[in-house]
Protein backbone atom coordinates (compact mmCIF):
# COMPACT_ATOMS: atom_id res chain seq x y z
CA UNK A 1 0.00 0.00 0.00
CA UNK A 2 1.36 3.46 -0.82
CA UNK A 3 2.21 6.53 1.58
CA UNK A 4 -0.57 8.36 -0.19
CA UNK A 5 -3.25 5.26 -0.23
CA UNK A 6 -2.76 5.33 3.71
CA UNK A 7 -2.23 9.40 4.12
CA UNK A 8 -6.42 9.27 2.28
CA UNK A 9 -7.71 6.16 3.99
CA UNK A 10 -6.81 7.95 7.64
CA UNK A 11 -8.26 11.07 6.08
CA UNK A 12 -11.04 9.09 5.07
CA UNK A 13 -11.31 7.60 8.67
CA UNK A 14 -11.20 11.56 10.15
CA UNK A 15 -14.70 11.86 7.98
CA UNK A 16 -16.21 8.63 8.11
CA UNK A 17 -16.44 7.89 4.61
CA UNK A 18 -13.81 7.98 1.31
CA UNK A 19 -13.15 12.15 0.30
CA UNK A 20 -15.20 13.06 -2.32
CA UNK A 21 -13.52 15.17 -5.33
CA UNK A 22 -15.39 16.92 -7.97
CA UNK A 23 -13.57 17.55 -11.11
CA UNK A 24 -14.93 20.09 -13.67
CA UNK A 25 -13.49 19.69 -16.84
CA UNK A 26 -13.64 20.82 -20.51
CA UNK A 27 -10.65 19.00 -21.31
CA UNK A 28 -11.80 15.19 -20.73
CA UNK A 29 -8.05 13.26 -21.69
CA UNK A 30 -7.22 15.25 -18.44
CA UNK A 31 -9.94 14.07 -16.68
CA UNK A 32 -9.03 10.65 -18.03
CA UNK A 33 -5.89 11.04 -16.38
CA UNK A 34 -6.45 12.31 -13.17
CA UNK A 35 -9.41 9.88 -12.26
CA UNK A 36 -7.17 7.09 -12.98
CA UNK A 37 -5.10 8.05 -9.83
CA UNK A 38 -7.85 9.37 -7.60
CA UNK A 39 -9.93 6.68 -7.86
CA UNK A 40 -8.08 4.22 -5.27
CA UNK A 41 -8.52 8.09 -2.63
CA UNK A 42 -11.78 9.42 -3.37
CA UNK A 43 -15.11 8.95 -5.18
CA UNK A 44 -14.75 11.05 -8.07
CA UNK A 45 -17.48 12.94 -9.66
CA UNK A 46 -17.16 14.38 -13.11
CA UNK A 47 -18.77 17.57 -14.86
CA UNK A 48 -18.45 19.24 -18.21
CA UNK A 49 -17.17 22.75 -17.82
CA UNK A 50 -20.27 23.80 -19.93
CA UNK A 51 -22.48 22.48 -17.35
CA UNK A 52 -24.87 25.20 -16.71
CA UNK A 53 -25.30 25.69 -13.00
CA UNK A 54 -21.96 24.88 -11.56
CA UNK A 55 -22.50 25.78 -8.19
CA UNK A 56 -25.58 23.71 -8.07
CA UNK A 57 -24.29 21.00 -8.92
CA UNK A 58 -21.33 21.04 -6.07
CA UNK A 59 -24.03 22.19 -3.75
CA UNK A 60 -26.06 18.71 -4.70
CA UNK A 61 -22.74 16.50 -4.38
CA UNK A 62 -21.13 18.33 -2.01
CA UNK A 63 -17.66 17.21 -2.87
CA UNK A 64 -14.64 18.07 -0.16
CA UNK A 65 -12.81 18.58 -2.88
CA UNK A 66 -13.16 20.77 -5.99
CA UNK A 67 -10.46 20.36 -9.36
CA UNK A 68 -11.11 22.77 -12.15
CA UNK A 69 -9.61 22.80 -15.70
CA UNK A 70 -11.60 25.61 -17.01
CA UNK A 71 -11.86 29.25 -16.67
CA UNK A 72 -15.85 29.23 -17.01
CA UNK A 73 -17.21 27.67 -14.06
CA UNK A 74 -14.35 29.61 -11.44
CA UNK A 75 -17.28 31.88 -10.04
CA UNK A 76 -19.19 28.88 -9.28
CA UNK A 77 -16.85 26.60 -7.91
CA UNK A 78 -14.80 29.27 -5.44
CA UNK A 79 -18.66 30.47 -4.25
CA UNK A 80 -18.96 26.79 -3.49
CA UNK A 81 -15.66 26.76 -1.73
CA UNK A 82 -16.26 29.74 -0.23
CA UNK A 83 -19.37 28.64 1.84
CA UNK A 84 -18.46 25.15 2.53
CA UNK A 85 -14.94 25.20 2.92
CA UNK A 86 -14.02 22.47 0.59
CA UNK A 87 -10.35 22.71 -1.28
CA UNK A 88 -10.22 23.97 -4.64
CA UNK A 89 -7.41 23.89 -7.35
CA UNK A 90 -7.35 25.84 -10.22
CA UNK A 91 -5.03 24.23 -13.50
CA UNK A 92 -4.84 26.02 -16.44
CA UNK A 93 -3.09 23.65 -18.99
CA UNK A 94 -2.58 26.10 -21.59
CA UNK A 95 -0.83 28.39 -18.73
CA UNK A 96 1.39 25.11 -17.16
CA UNK A 97 -0.27 26.69 -13.74
CA UNK A 98 -1.76 25.14 -10.66
CA UNK A 99 -3.07 27.35 -8.04
CA UNK A 100 -5.01 26.87 -4.62
CA UNK A 101 -8.18 28.67 -3.15
CA UNK A 102 -8.44 30.23 -0.16
CA UNK A 103 -10.73 32.24 1.79
CA UNK A 104 -8.38 35.27 1.46
CA UNK A 105 -7.38 34.58 -2.65
CA UNK A 106 -5.54 32.18 -5.03
CA UNK A 107 -2.06 30.77 -4.27
CA UNK A 108 0.22 29.78 -7.06
CA UNK A 109 1.54 26.16 -6.38
CA UNK A 110 4.85 25.71 -7.74
CA UNK A 111 4.89 23.83 -10.88
CA UNK A 112 4.87 20.21 -9.72
CA UNK A 113 5.98 18.46 -13.67
CA UNK A 114 2.22 18.16 -14.51
CA UNK A 115 1.97 14.58 -13.11
CA UNK A 116 -1.50 13.37 -12.66
CA UNK A 117 0.13 12.36 -9.61
CA UNK A 118 1.89 15.36 -8.61
CA UNK A 119 -1.54 16.98 -9.17
CA UNK A 120 -3.09 14.44 -6.53
CA UNK A 121 -0.82 15.35 -4.04
CA UNK A 122 -1.33 19.18 -4.37
CA UNK A 123 -4.59 18.20 -4.03
CA UNK A 124 -4.30 16.02 -0.57
CA UNK A 125 -2.18 18.00 0.66
CA UNK A 126 -4.84 21.06 -0.04
CA UNK A 127 -7.47 18.31 2.15
CA UNK A 128 -5.06 18.45 4.88
CA UNK A 129 -4.52 21.72 5.17
CA UNK A 130 -8.23 21.85 5.75
CA UNK A 131 -8.98 19.26 7.58
CA UNK A 132 -5.82 20.46 10.08
CA UNK A 133 -7.86 23.71 9.71
CA UNK A 134 -11.36 22.57 10.99
CA UNK B 1 -0.97 -17.55 -39.33
CA UNK B 2 0.79 -14.61 -38.14
CA UNK B 3 -1.22 -12.89 -35.29
CA UNK B 4 -2.66 -9.37 -36.70
CA UNK B 5 -0.80 -6.44 -34.56
CA UNK B 6 -2.78 -4.10 -32.88
CA UNK B 7 -2.63 -0.13 -34.15
CA UNK B 8 0.86 0.80 -32.32
CA UNK B 9 0.19 4.15 -31.36
CA UNK B 10 3.13 7.00 -29.66
CA UNK B 11 1.42 9.89 -27.96
CA UNK B 12 4.63 12.61 -27.87
CA UNK B 13 3.42 15.59 -25.24
CA UNK B 14 5.73 17.53 -22.89
CA UNK B 15 2.65 17.32 -20.66
CA UNK B 16 2.74 13.80 -18.81
CA UNK B 17 -0.98 14.11 -17.70
CA UNK B 18 -1.97 14.18 -21.35
CA UNK B 19 0.24 11.42 -21.48
CA UNK B 20 -1.35 9.76 -18.98
CA UNK B 21 -4.66 10.40 -19.90
CA UNK B 22 -4.17 8.79 -23.71
CA UNK B 23 -2.45 6.10 -22.48
CA UNK B 24 -5.50 4.96 -19.64
CA UNK B 25 -7.78 5.64 -22.26
CA UNK B 26 -6.63 3.90 -25.10
CA UNK B 27 -5.59 0.76 -22.53
CA UNK B 28 -8.86 0.99 -21.16
CA UNK B 29 -10.53 1.07 -24.85
CA UNK B 30 -8.41 -1.59 -26.19
CA UNK B 31 -7.34 -2.41 -29.50
CA UNK B 32 -4.12 0.02 -29.19
CA UNK B 33 -0.64 -0.89 -27.94
CA UNK B 34 0.35 2.39 -26.26
CA UNK B 35 4.00 4.61 -26.36
CA UNK B 36 4.95 7.61 -24.91
CA UNK B 37 7.60 10.36 -25.75
CA UNK B 38 7.93 13.92 -24.26
CA UNK B 39 10.21 15.47 -26.87
CA UNK B 40 11.22 15.51 -30.18
CA UNK B 41 14.36 13.14 -29.36
CA UNK B 42 12.29 10.72 -27.33
CA UNK B 43 9.65 10.45 -29.99
CA UNK B 44 12.59 9.93 -32.78
CA UNK B 45 13.96 7.23 -30.49
CA UNK B 46 10.67 5.49 -29.95
CA UNK B 47 9.62 5.40 -33.83
CA UNK B 48 13.00 3.61 -35.10
CA UNK B 49 12.55 1.02 -31.87
CA UNK B 50 8.92 0.68 -32.13
CA UNK B 51 7.72 1.35 -35.70
CA UNK B 52 4.36 3.28 -34.12
CA UNK B 53 1.77 3.47 -37.22
CA UNK B 54 0.46 6.32 -35.73
CA UNK B 55 1.62 9.55 -33.91
CA UNK B 56 -0.11 12.36 -31.36
CA UNK B 57 1.99 14.97 -31.77
CA UNK B 58 1.29 18.12 -29.40
CA UNK B 59 1.71 21.73 -30.87
CA UNK B 60 4.30 22.66 -28.84
CA UNK B 61 6.42 19.52 -28.64
CA UNK B 62 10.22 20.56 -27.15
CA UNK B 63 12.67 21.66 -28.33
CA UNK B 64 11.14 23.44 -31.08
CA UNK B 65 7.25 22.78 -31.89
CA UNK B 66 5.25 19.51 -33.06
CA UNK B 67 5.52 21.17 -36.91
CA UNK B 68 9.25 19.74 -37.05
CA UNK B 69 8.29 16.89 -35.20
CA UNK B 70 5.85 16.24 -38.34
CA UNK B 71 8.16 17.25 -40.64
CA UNK B 72 11.02 15.04 -39.27
CA UNK B 73 8.66 12.07 -39.15
CA UNK B 74 7.50 12.40 -42.50
CA UNK B 75 10.56 12.41 -44.41
CA UNK B 76 11.72 9.28 -42.75
CA UNK B 77 9.17 7.16 -41.29
CA UNK B 78 5.88 5.87 -42.55
CA UNK B 79 3.80 6.85 -39.29
CA UNK B 80 1.15 9.21 -39.83
CA UNK B 81 1.05 12.04 -37.46
CA UNK B 82 -1.63 13.87 -35.71
CA UNK B 83 -1.39 17.59 -34.23
CA UNK B 84 -3.24 18.32 -31.28
CA UNK B 85 -3.12 21.63 -29.16
CA UNK B 86 -5.40 24.32 -27.30
CA UNK B 87 -7.23 26.68 -29.45
CA UNK B 88 -5.87 26.23 -32.99
CA UNK B 89 -5.73 28.94 -35.43
CA UNK B 90 -6.60 27.84 -39.26
CA UNK B 91 -2.77 28.95 -40.01
CA UNK B 92 -1.82 26.58 -37.69
CA UNK B 93 -3.51 23.72 -38.89
CA UNK B 94 -2.86 24.42 -42.18
CA UNK B 95 0.56 24.81 -41.73
CA UNK B 96 0.40 21.33 -39.72
CA UNK B 97 -0.99 20.25 -42.91
CA UNK B 98 1.80 20.80 -45.04
CA UNK B 99 4.27 20.24 -43.26
CA UNK B 100 2.49 16.57 -43.54
CA UNK B 101 0.42 15.73 -40.35
CA UNK B 102 -2.63 13.76 -41.22
CA UNK B 103 -5.01 15.36 -39.02
CA UNK B 104 -5.54 18.33 -36.38
CA UNK B 105 -7.58 17.41 -33.34
CA UNK B 106 -8.07 20.16 -30.22
CA UNK B 107 -7.01 19.10 -26.64
CA UNK B 108 -10.71 19.28 -25.65
CA UNK B 109 -11.29 16.18 -28.17
CA UNK B 110 -14.33 13.84 -25.89
CA UNK B 111 -12.42 10.31 -25.00
CA UNK B 112 -14.51 8.56 -27.43
CA UNK B 113 -13.90 11.29 -30.40
CA UNK B 114 -9.82 10.88 -30.06
CA UNK B 115 -10.63 7.14 -29.86
CA UNK B 116 -12.52 7.39 -33.02
CA UNK B 117 -10.19 9.39 -34.72
CA UNK B 118 -7.29 7.38 -33.82
CA UNK B 119 -9.05 4.26 -35.39
CA UNK B 120 -9.89 6.38 -38.26
CA UNK B 121 -6.67 7.21 -39.30
CA UNK B 122 -5.75 3.55 -39.08
CA UNK B 123 -7.98 2.51 -41.77
CA UNK B 124 -6.60 5.83 -44.01
CA UNK B 125 -9.06 8.74 -42.56
CA UNK B 126 -8.03 12.27 -41.90
CA UNK B 127 -9.23 12.93 -38.71
CA UNK B 128 -9.83 16.45 -38.20
CA UNK B 129 -12.37 18.15 -34.88
CA UNK B 130 -15.36 19.25 -36.80
CA UNK B 131 -14.45 23.20 -35.66
CA UNK B 132 -11.04 22.48 -37.63
CA UNK B 133 -12.62 21.85 -40.48
CA UNK B 134 -13.94 25.20 -41.26
CA UNK B 135 -11.10 26.06 -40.01
CA UNK B 136 -8.67 24.83 -42.71
CA UNK B 137 -11.32 25.65 -45.30
CA UNK B 138 -10.84 29.20 -43.94
CA UNK B 139 -7.21 28.89 -44.04
CA UNK B 140 -7.32 27.47 -47.37
CA UNK B 141 -9.25 30.21 -48.57
CA UNK B 142 -7.07 33.11 -47.18
CA UNK B 143 -4.15 31.44 -49.38
CA UNK B 144 -4.37 33.63 -51.66
CA UNK B 145 -3.34 36.12 -49.92
CA UNK B 146 -0.76 34.19 -48.10
CA UNK B 147 2.63 35.65 -47.55
CA UNK B 148 6.04 34.75 -45.91
CA UNK B 149 4.91 36.51 -43.02
CA UNK B 150 1.80 34.39 -42.49
CA UNK B 151 3.89 31.02 -43.16
CA UNK B 152 6.06 32.30 -40.67
CA UNK B 153 3.58 32.93 -38.39
CA UNK B 154 2.27 29.52 -37.93
CA UNK B 155 5.44 27.94 -37.41
CA UNK B 156 5.30 28.87 -33.80
CA UNK B 157 3.47 27.41 -31.20
CA UNK B 158 1.46 29.13 -28.63
CA UNK B 159 3.72 29.76 -26.24
CA UNK B 160 6.13 31.61 -28.74
CA UNK B 161 3.29 33.42 -29.85
CA UNK B 162 2.81 34.76 -26.51
CA UNK B 163 6.55 35.15 -25.80
CA UNK B 164 7.30 37.36 -29.04
CA UNK B 165 3.96 39.28 -28.17
CA UNK B 166 5.96 40.17 -24.11
CA UNK B 167 9.15 40.72 -26.34
CA UNK B 168 7.86 42.81 -29.47
CA UNK B 169 6.06 44.99 -26.13
CA UNK B 170 9.30 45.57 -24.83
CA UNK B 171 9.29 43.44 -22.37
CA UNK B 172 12.16 41.99 -20.83
CA UNK B 173 13.34 38.35 -20.66
CA UNK B 174 12.41 38.43 -16.67
CA UNK B 175 9.46 40.30 -17.13
CA UNK B 176 8.44 37.67 -19.62
CA UNK B 177 9.14 35.14 -17.00
CA UNK B 178 6.98 36.37 -14.77
CA UNK B 179 3.96 37.13 -16.94
CA UNK B 180 3.84 33.77 -18.11
CA UNK B 181 4.62 32.19 -15.20
CA UNK B 182 7.53 30.24 -16.30
CA UNK B 183 11.29 30.48 -15.79
CA UNK B 184 14.13 33.54 -17.50
CA UNK B 185 16.02 30.25 -19.12
CA UNK B 186 13.03 28.88 -20.44
CA UNK B 187 12.15 32.68 -22.07
CA UNK B 188 15.45 32.53 -23.26
CA UNK B 189 15.34 29.30 -25.02
CA UNK B 190 11.83 30.10 -26.54
CA UNK B 191 13.44 33.43 -27.75
CA UNK B 192 16.29 31.31 -29.35
CA UNK B 193 13.67 29.66 -30.88
CA UNK B 194 11.60 32.01 -32.36
CA UNK B 195 14.44 33.93 -34.05
CA UNK B 196 15.67 30.55 -35.92
CA UNK B 197 12.17 29.77 -36.85
CA UNK B 198 11.34 33.20 -38.32
CA UNK B 199 15.05 33.07 -39.68
CA UNK B 200 16.02 37.07 -37.91
CA UNK B 201 18.85 38.54 -35.95
CA UNK B 202 17.36 40.19 -33.02
CA UNK B 203 14.79 40.89 -30.48
CA UNK B 204 14.18 44.02 -32.43
CA UNK B 205 13.76 42.10 -35.84
CA UNK B 206 11.06 40.13 -33.89
CA UNK B 207 8.91 42.43 -32.69
CA UNK B 208 8.97 44.44 -36.24
CA UNK B 209 7.96 41.08 -37.45
CA UNK B 210 4.81 40.76 -35.10
CA UNK B 211 3.77 44.61 -35.82
CA UNK B 212 3.59 43.43 -39.61
CA UNK B 213 1.88 39.90 -38.34
CA UNK B 214 -0.76 41.45 -36.64
CA UNK B 215 -1.52 43.96 -39.48
CA UNK B 216 -1.80 40.91 -41.74
CA UNK B 217 -4.12 39.28 -39.37
CA UNK B 218 -1.70 36.26 -38.35
CA UNK B 219 -1.65 36.92 -35.17
CA UNK B 220 -3.85 38.51 -32.93
CA UNK B 221 -2.66 40.72 -29.56
CA UNK B 222 -3.73 39.28 -26.16
CA UNK B 223 -5.63 41.41 -23.59
CA UNK B 224 -1.95 41.26 -21.81
CA UNK B 225 -0.55 43.95 -23.88
CA UNK B 226 -3.70 45.44 -24.97
CA UNK B 227 -4.93 46.11 -21.81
Amino acid sequence: MTSVVRHAEALGQKLGREPVVAIISRTPIFCEALVEVLEDIAEVRRFPADAADHVGLLRAVHPDAVVIDAEDGIEGATEFASESSAALLHISLVHGTLRTWHRSGWSQVENTGWSPESIRNALLAELYRLDGDS
Amino acid sequence: MRPMRLPRVVIADPMSIFRSGVCTLLTKEGGFDVVAAADLDQLVAVVEDECPDLALIDADLPPAGGLLAVEKLATRFSTACIVWSFAPTPDMVLAAIRAGAHGYLTKSISSHGLVSALRGLSYGEAPLSRSLASALVQGVRGLGASSPVLEQAARLSAREREVLELVAAGHRNKQVASALYISEFTVKRHVQNILEKLELPSRFAAGSFYSSAVQMGAMTPSARTTA
